[in-house]
């Protein structure tokens, strides 16, 4: 190797923005545009003043952090986002610190879908959301951890923010798993649109400053989480077909509401097994409000209600509560304005 | 190729730190990382006395890359993070101490900023501390093994919320396996054993959950014996937990409960008391005549083998209820009942 071949080589690796790595991955030293598919990653930390820092226009992309982080001063866009029509992306192990939103995937055009994963990866200081992505027919977010979120101001963006603008993408899912999140001026987790199966389990929500899960349509399994934080609410529900099942949800008075904004949406929902403790000093607010049908109410432990245990609005109609341990509520166990709402044993009063 | 060797020599120079695979800095001796980025050991690191490495900077990872950091004598911690700094993920390595070391530790008073700190697939033992974090604001351990230690996880963020400890193995603790003074925690999936001391006389508990809003799911739980030292599997000093599908062998007493509105539900708990102590209870519910431990439901779980009760309602609870446990081979009876309306909710056995 002569001089002209070393300096080549040691100019390679310390300036190109993408050289090939060991194991044939390409290397990303700065800001970059991934045009084709293939494994991506950063061999060095990013610091960037425009947006995006990582543009991602291709199929079949995983870019790996390797541990290091993107941080982007610029809250013009997005810190890493996603073109239309770029489907299978898979991003991970590394933070994202800074832009409008961490990760955004956004459509305009109502065919697009997208299927992504993303994985251990920390996001931070955006002005909006963490990750904002619209259509996906496949979205995975696990172990990742998402704090300080909508800088920009109050109910700015929280954690993750799922919508289907063109309606929802028939055939759906997703998991959102281990993952913890805090400090947000937005919700948690944000549905908007209909998922075939959408498994969130084993997430940490705390001080969202906003419902900590909110679920506008339906299909989703809601298991194992935990909310807490003396701040805004618990979780929405204002769909069908949710089962919200082993979450504990504290530290906040109004920590579920199951309702309905006209069917069929707030129908047939399963809520079993979760701990309802609300803080002390929730006086003249309920814990638990439901407003739609058909819902079943079974084995959860309601506790420390400013109202009733359970509160039936006028709308709720031919619900169903059994097995419930519901001392402890300043109101009472249940108070009932509303049709057809059956007690059928087993609640503790 | 003659500059090569002086190009090796100008790298090698670095304090204590050279540029590995794929933009990773490799660490190879004692010393402080004290800058951001994603740091690989490439060889052992051993220390005879004082801290073996420091981290001075927020938004590093630290690899171990299957290498161990070990204490050949003397006192100190093998990895210390110094106050205020944050986003630090540890991982894939070995941490080995000798009784006199801390493992992992951050924090010199209560009052330092929370660190949001991930350690993964880490083996540690032999310790004082094996993981000491006076205040996080995210904390996770995940898929570790400490052991052999003074205490092994200790956790104190009275006022910060959220952290998960799963699928990990934390046994051996002469103290506790695990102190979590922090809400909404998540500890499942782990293995948690006690080995207290001799003659030391103060209940050893393998999780003591001091924060609120917690999920202790699926997890075993057992104390080695050593009479007369007292242990529980575990003990609740705070609010709205949901203890759930774990099972706990050979404490003094299998659960302690001091505080109000948990859920426990779906577990097995044998062997209570045959461990020296003159306890003996599957649960013992108790606190203060000012406090009453009030309003838990404790169902669906299998007592046997306890040398006083399965269930022991102390003087001071109260409003508490059970339902649908299986209870056997209880020396004293199934129920051991006092305090103030404490109800039989049926279908116990």
């Amino acid at each position: 190797m002569n001089k002209a071949t070393l300096l080549i080589a040691l100019g390679l690796a310390v300036a190109a923005p993408g050289v090939r790595a060991d194991e044939g991955r390409t290397m990303l030293i700065g800001p970059a545009t991934i045009t084709q598919p293939g494994q991506y990653v950063l061999a060095a930390d990013i610091d960037a003043t425009g947006s995006p820092v990582i543009l991602i226009q291709s199929d079949r992309v995983t870019l790996d952090l390797n541990g290091h982080t993107i941080r982007n001063a610029s809250h013009e866009g997005h810190t890493v986002q996603i073109q239309e029509n770029a489907r299978s992306i898979r991003i991970r192990n590394g933070r994202i610190f800074g832009g409008l939103v961490g990760i955004f995937h956004g459509v305009s055009n109502p065919a697009s879908e997208t299927s992504l994963s993303l994985e251990n990866l920390e996001i931070a200081e955006v002005y909006s959301a963490a990750v904002t992505v619209q259509n996906a027919r496949s979205i995975e977010v696990l172990s990742c951890r998402f704090r300080n979120t909508g800088l920009m101001g109050l109910f700015f963006g929280g954690g993750i923010d799922l919508s289907s603008p063109t309606g929802g993408v028939p055939g759906a899912t997703g998991r959102v798993e281990n993952n913890d999140m805090r400090d947000l001026n937005g919700p948690g987790l944000s549905v908007t649109g209909q998922f075939n199966s959408l498994l969130v389990r084993g997430n940490t929500i705390v001080r969202a400053l906003d419902w900590s899960i909110t679920i506008n349509g339906g299909g989703v399994r809601l298991e194992g989480n935990t909310i807490s934080g003396p701040t805004a609410w618990g979780i929405q529900v204002n769909g069908t077909g949710v089962d919200l099942i082993d979450n504990v949800l504290s530290e906040k008075c109004l920590l579920a509401s199951i309702f309905s904004n006209g069917p069929p949406t707030g129908i047939g929902n399963r809520i079993v097994g979760n701990v309802f403790q609300a803080q002390p000093g929730c006086a003249g607010v309920d814990l638990l409000q439901v407003a739609s049908s058909r819902n079943v109410i079974e084995n959860n432990l309601i506790r420390g209600s400013g109202t009733c245990g359970i509160v039936f609005f006028s709308s709720a109609s031919f619900n169903s509560y059994r097995g419930n341990m519901l001392r402890g509520n300043a109101g009472g166990a249940v108070c009932d304005s509303g049709t057809g709402n059956t007690d059928n044993g087993g609640n503790i009063f | 190729m003659k500059y090569l060797p002086l190009l090796t020599a100008i790298l090698a120079l670095l304090p204590g730190t050279i540029r590995a695979d794929e933009g990773r800095i490799a660490i190879y001796q004692p010393g402080t990382i004290d800058r951001p980025g994603s740091y690989v050991l490439n060889r052992d690191i051993v220390v005879s006395d004082g801290d073996a490495l420091v981290i001075r900077s927020s938004q590093v990872d630290l690899d171990l890359n299957g290498y161990a950091i070990r204490a050949t004598g003397g006192s100190g911690a093998l990895i210390r993070i110094d106050d205020g700094f944050t986003s630090i993920r540890i991982r894939n390595g070995r941490l080995l101490g000798n009784d006199q070391f801390d493992g992992v530790v951050y924090g010199s008073t209560g009052q330092v900023p929370p660190i949001a700190l991930r350690l993964e697939d880490l083996e540690g033992r032999d310790f004082r501390y094996g993981v000491m974090v006076q205040s996080a604001g995210s904390f996770e351990i995940l898929s570790s093994d400490f052991s052999s230690c003074g205490s092994c996880v200790v956790l104190l963020s009275p006022t910060e919320p959220t952290g998960r400890i799963v699928d990990s193995r934390i046994a051996d603790a002469q103290y506790e396996a695990l102190l979590l003074v922090q809400s909404g925690m998540e500890v499942r999936g782990n293995i948690l054993s006690t080995a207290p001391l001799s003659n030391d006389f103060v209940e050893r508990p393998g999780v003591q959950m001091m924060g609120h809003g917690g999920i202790v799911d699926g997890n075993l739980l057992v104390s080695i014996d050593n009479p007369p030292d007292p242990t529980a599997g575990i003990v609740l000093a705070a609010p709205g937990v949901q203890v759930t599908n774990n099972v706990l062998d050979r404490h003094s007493n299998g659960m302690v409960i001091h505080s109000d509105g948990n859920h426990i539900a779906g577990n097995v708990i044998r062997r209570n008391g045959f461990n020296g102590a003159n306890d003996g209870n599957g649960i013992w519910m108790d606190n203060l005549s000012t406090d009453p431990a009030a309003g838990n439901l404790i169902e669906v779980n299998l007592i046997d083998a306890s040398l006083q009760c399965a269930l022991t309602f102390g003087r001071f609870s109260a409003d508490n209820a059970w339902r649908a446990n299986m209870r056997f081979a209880n020396g004293v009876g199934p129920v051991c009942l006092s305090g103030t309306n404490n109800t039989d909710e049926g279908g116990n056995l």
